[in-house]
Parts: C-alpha cells; sequence; structure tokens
C-alpha cells in the first residue's frame, strides 16, 4: 500500500497524465488502484461527452428533438459547467457553436493529427481583431433540471463541451482522489493539482511555447488549475486553402485572429482556467491582460514573444530558433 | 641750558620681511606642458615602432599566441512562479451537478521565489491540446 504513481494514457482526444504522491495510504486504497479508477472516470467521460461518438449521450442528446432531454449527472454537470464558463467570461466561451466550428471544418476527431506551423498559419490570416459575444446568447435557451434529471433547450440547439471539457475532467477526477496528500491531474494539458502536501511541494509546470515547443516559463503550482489555450494544436486548412482553427468568434463564428497564438491561466479549478485561457486568447493582448492579471498567466504573441500576466509583468524575449523565423 | 636732543628710542628699527612672492603660474604650466607632451611624444615613438611597453619584452610576446576573441551572447531567462493556495473556494463538482461555490476571478496569490529542487519525476506541461 502507498508508493507513488505516474500514468499516462489517451483519451478526450489527448494525452491524459495522472500523478499521485502518497507517503501514506488514503483509507485503504493505494496510489495504483487511486490511478486506475482516474482512468477508468476519465474513459467514461469521454464516451459521455464526446461528440465524435455517435453513440455517445452527448451526440444523441443534441439529435434530440423533443425541448426537454432526459440526462444524466455527467452529461448535466458539464452543460451547467458550460454554461458557468460562458457566465463568467461574458459569453466569449461560448458552448452552443457547434454549427460553427463544424462549418469551419472540425467535424471530426483531430486526434494524432498535427495542426499547422505557426508560420503556415499567420501570414495568410486576415487582421487581428478581438472577439465578442453574440447579442442573442443561444446558451442562456439552456435550463438544467437536476431535480428532474432534464435538460431543455430549443430543440437543434447543440451543447459543445470543447471549451470547457479536458479541464473539467480533471477537476471531476480529483474528486476522486480525496486524501492523498499530493496528486496532479492533466487532461492535455488543462491539469488541476490538489493535496495538503501539494502546497508544501508544489508541481513543476512548464509552459510550452506554441510554435517552437520550447518551454520559457515554469510555474511552481501548489493548489488549484492551469491551463493552456492556443491556436496551433486544432489547426487546419479550409477547403479554399485557408487557414483556420477551433477557437471561434461567437460573433462571427469565424476562427479569431486576435494577435495571440498561445494563452496560459492559473485559477482555482482546470476548467475555469481553461475557460479563462480561451476568453484571453479571444481578447487579444489587451483583453487578455485584464483577464489574466488577477490570477496569473501568460500571454504569447505572433511574433513568438512570451509575456508574463499579472502582478510581475515580464516580456520575454528568447533567442530565435533557427529557421522558425519566431523567436522562442 | 637744555640740550635738545634728539629722542632715541632704545628699540631697533623694526626689519620687515622679505616676502617672498608666488612662482608666476606661467613657468609651471609651461614646465607641466612639456613634459607631458615629451612622455607621450616618447610613448607614441615607443608605440609607433611596435613596443607597446605594457606588454613587456619583444620575446613575451611573440611566445604568447593570439587568440580569437569569441563574443557568445546566451539569453535564457526563466521566471517561476509559486502559486500558494486560494483562499476563495472554488468550484465545487458533484454527482449530480455542477456547482460554482462561489468561485470567482479572485487569484491564489503568486509570488516570486527561488526554485525548489523538482519533486515530480518528470516535467508536466501545459500546452495547447
Amino acid at each position: 500500500m502507498g508508493g507513488s504513481t505516474d500514468t499516462t494514457f489517451e483519451a478526450l482526444g489527448s494525452r491524459i497524465r495522472v500523478i499521485i504522491d502518497s507517503t501514506e495510504t488514503a483509507g485503504r486504497r493505494s496510489a495504483d488502484s487511486a490511478a486506475a479508477e482516474v482512468e477508468e472516470f476519465i474513459h467514461r467521460f469521454d464516451e459521455t461527452l464526446s461528440r465524435f461518438r455517435e453513440d455517445s449521450e452527448l451526440s444523441r442528446f443534441n439529435s434530440d428533438e423533443r425541448d426537454v432531454v432526459p440526462a444524466s449527472g455527467l452529461l448535466r454537470t458539464a452543460v451547467r459547467a458550460g454554461l458557468w464558463a460562458a457566465e463568467k467570461t461574458g459569453g466569449l466561451v461560448d458552448p452552443t457553436l457547434l454549427p460553427e466550428i463544424e462549418a469551419a471544418g472540425y467535424h471530426s476527431s483531430r486526434t494524432g493529427m498535427d495542426g499547422l506551423t505557426v508560420e503556415a498559419l499567420l501570414p495568410d490570416t486576415p487582421g487581428r481583431h478581438s472577439a465578442g459575444a453574440t447579442e442573442d446568447a443561444a446558451w442562456r435557451d439552456f435550463v438544467v433540471d437536476n431535480a428532474g434529471g432534464t435538460i431543455s433547450r430549443p430543440p437543434g440547439l447543440g451543447f459543445d463541451p470543447g471549451g470547457t471539457g479536458k479541464g473539467l475532467a480533471a477537476d471531476m477526477a480529483a474528486g476522486l482522489l480525496d486524501g492523498f496528500p499530493r496528486f496532479l491531474i492533466s487532461c492535455g494539458g488543462d491539469i488541476r493539482v490538489g493535496g495538503s502536501k501539494a502546497k508544501e511541494v508544489p508541481f513543476e509546470v512548464f509552459v510550452e511555447h506554441p510554435a517552437t515547443g520550447v518551454k520559457p516559463h515554469l510555474f511552481k503550482v501548489g493548489h488549484g488549475g492551469i491551463a493552456t489555450s492556443g491556436i496551433r494544436a486544432r489547426s487546419w486548412r479550409k477547403e479554399d486553402g485557408s487557414p483556420a482553427h477551433h477557437l471561434l468568434d461567437p460573433a462571427t463564428g469565424e476562427p479569431v485572429w486576435s494577435g495571440l497564438i498561445g494563452t496560459t491561466a492559473l485559477a482555482g479549478t482546470a476548467m475555469e482556467a481553461e475557460a479563462l485561457a480561451k476568453a484571453a486568447l479571444l481578447s487579444g493582448p489587451e483583453g487578455a491582460r485584464d483577464i489574466l492579471g488577477p490570477r496569473g498567466g501568460i500571454l504569447v504573441h505572433e511574433d513568438g514573444e512570451v509575456e508574463v500576466a499579472g502582478s510581475a509583468r515580464v516580456r520575454v524575449r528568447l533567442p530565435a530558433i533557427e529557421g522558425s523565423g519566431i523567436s522562442g | 641750558m637744555t640740550e635738545n636732543r634728539p629722542e632715541v628710542s632704545s628699540e631697533r628699527p623694526r626689519k620687515r620681511p622679505v616676502r617672498r612672492g608666488k612662482p608666476s603660474a606661467v613657468p609651471v604650466f609651461s614646465a607641466l606642458a612639456i613634459l607631458t607632451v615629451a612622455g607621450f611624444s616618447s610613448l607614441t615613438v615607443e608605440l609607433a615602432r611596435g613596443k607597446d611597453p605594457a606588454l613587456g619584452s619583444d620575446a613575451i610576446a611573440a611566445v604568447t599566441p593570439k587568440r580569437p576573441v569569441i563574443i557568445r551572447k546566451v539569453i535564457k531567462r526563466r521566471v517561476i512562479t509559486t502559486v500558494t493556495p486560494a483562499p476563495a473556494a472554488s468550484p465545487s463538482y458533484t454527482a449530480g451537478g455542477y456547482s460554482s461555490g462561489g468561485s470567482s476571478y479572485s487569484a491564489p496569490s503568486t509570488s516570486y521565489s527561488a526554485p525548489a529542487p523538482a519533486p515530480a519525476p518528470a516535467p508536466v506541461v501545459t500546452a495547447s491540446s
């Protein structure tokens, strides 16, 4: 019993990593068995909430023609989390842009597919602007009834957990590790840290530069969440050859070119960090500083420059990576 | 009859001290200027002949190989931020539903500190995925 474990597996279209340190047993569980529980939960989360699986509860819900649809606790939780993120970000992280994201070309899983390089992605793009929320935010039409076990919304209005899903999965999985002194769950880079010992011995979390892959910044996280959003990992070319990525402007339904290529946010939970990171990227440099400032975070500008947001604002210019044209 | 004698003072007349005047500035500055010019001229001649007094003798200079000057500019900067626990309540999740638990944008306090030994067995990375 006891010991530590460091497990990696694939789910949610990403790499999942679970680190559990345990000098003593948490109840009767070992770190290994707890990690197995986390893995099982995240696979169940994926099977329930993937929009790329026709048999997932989410896909069935999105195609259901009833106004009021019975929903599992997990789906209700995911929808409430998405609505919470939309509210907190002023509608920037909008979970109802399903038709728009599919029209932009993201209609099937991109697991294992490389995105465009930043150099290939940026030069063809039009002018830079910040995203804006829609006047008639459709996400406000969702009503989650936990007592009745249902979700209501106008038929045809789909829900996309893409803006909050991985962070939510990490947070919910963290709930399975209560009692362990120190743990970290990373769902594709959206990370939740917990345990009383983690406050004393924080986890070192490196921020990866979206253009070069170097790691210009290190956060020591003893509690809460940290997440990164960027335009490169899930990017592609449309049929007309124009570049696209998965972060859409709710006002236009089109990919946003805000002047930032990546943002990292710190927050109390992974899901909140994920929402903040996305909202920051959508907002452009000025808005991102406002969003990330209170808790801290990172902005990566189109020219590769790394900026630290928060109480200590530092702009770091690293040496250019040969051949990349972008400094790291 | 009184004899009018001139009054004779018993004190001897005071001899005024002869004060030496300050030397004129012109010859002093002239001398300094001449010495300076002479010194620099001498050094200039020596250097023109390739004999730098600061480098010592010809023998030592010949033995010492010329070392190429390498200018290497290393710019590597990493900012480390320690994130301490947030005092505010965080969103909580239950099987039945999601509760924001009063979470807001208030931040965990951040402070810069010296790095501690790496506790994790391998680096943990946050990146867009």
